[in-house]
């Protein structure tokens, strides 16, 4: 693709475009840029195990699910 | 100096896609023109291309993925199309946001149905606050899968008007097989075999061109 490396002057303003789009970063219940929503039905002893570890580390269920994929599955 | 159309609506299914491909499509022809596909990893308009280049039919149109707001700011500042056309994901996230900061035109295709009606009612608010700051941004409503022959649909194109204040292009795009059947195959719908579609998506085309040249 044929592109320039220069910032083009006028009416775009990146940082103002920034600034306006992180006014909408995510809140609770909405989907974080570049996540998607994992939906899938586990056993409920599982699921009990995988809150429990994840208070313990003090961490979000998500990113327990994402540290337990990185160490147990090859990247693509 | 290149012209940025933003295609935003909260609801799936809505035509974003199938405007994006067939604009970026049609606007190639007379320019260089970027599609970048902000609906990742769904990517129907990253599809589409693939299947468009596969068959050698990317004169003059290129593509670009991005998956955050800073990426679409970066690409959008590194490109230098007449044209760029973006296909936003179905959320106001922030990428979507960052659309609505960087587009000269905003096109919101819409069906005529209740659930695609109340879903644009939000994305208009914030419309309205990216043009409390942008007073050069304009927006228009497409009717997408419009069935001007029926009765309800003038209707809610008229209620959409009034309630919403919302403006419309004043070509719409029908309910056809044809633009579903032309995206499969990486093809603008003028390039496929419906002549009705052909005629009303080109009208569409220069309807926008218009307006993005004032």
């Amino acid at each position: 693709m044929a592109v320039v490396s220069v910032n083009k002057p006028g009416k775009r303003d990146g940082g103002k475009a920034l600034l306006f789009a992180e006014k909408g970063k995510s809140k609770s219940g909405q989907i974080p840029d570049g996540d998607v929503r994992l939906t899938a039905n586990i056993k409920a002893g599982l699921h009990t195990r995988l809150k429990i570890e994840a208070a313990k580390r003090r961490m979000p269920l998500g990113d327990l699910v994402e540290e337990l994929i990185e160490q147990n599955i090859p990247k693509i | 100096m290149t012209k940025v159309i933003g295609i935003v609506q909260l609801k799936g299914g809505a035509g974003r896609s199938t405007l994006a491909t067939n604009l970026g499509a049609l606007l190639a022809r007379e320019a260089p023109t970027a599609i970048v596909d902000c609906d990742m990893p769904q990517g129907t308009t990253a599809s589409w291309y693939s299947l468009r280049e596969a068959e050698g039919r990317t004169e003059g149109l290129a593509l670009a993925t991005v998956e955050t707001a800073r990426e679409l700011i970066a690409t959008i500042e590194s490109l230098d199309h007449d044209y760029v056309v973006i296909d936003a994901p179905p959320r106001i996230a922030e990428v979507t946001r960052a659309i609505l900061m960087l587009s000269d035109l905003l096109l919101i295709p819409l069906g005529a149905s209740a659930a695609e009606i109340w879903a644009t009612t939000d994305l208009l608010d914030t419309i309205e606050e990216a043009q409390g700051q942008r007073q050069e941004l304009k927006s228009r409503i497409v009717w997408n899968k419009f069935r001007a022959y029926t009765k309800s649909a003038p209707e809610l194109r008229d209620a959409v008007k009034k309630e919403l204040k919302a403006p419309s292009l004043k070509n719409t795009i029908g309910y056809r097989v044809a633009y579903s059947e032309a995206l499969a195959r990486g093809l603008a719908v003028d390039e496929w075999t419906d002549k009705v579609a052909k005629d009303e998506i080109r009208a569409v085309v220069a309807e926008v061109q218009r307006l993005v040249s004032r």
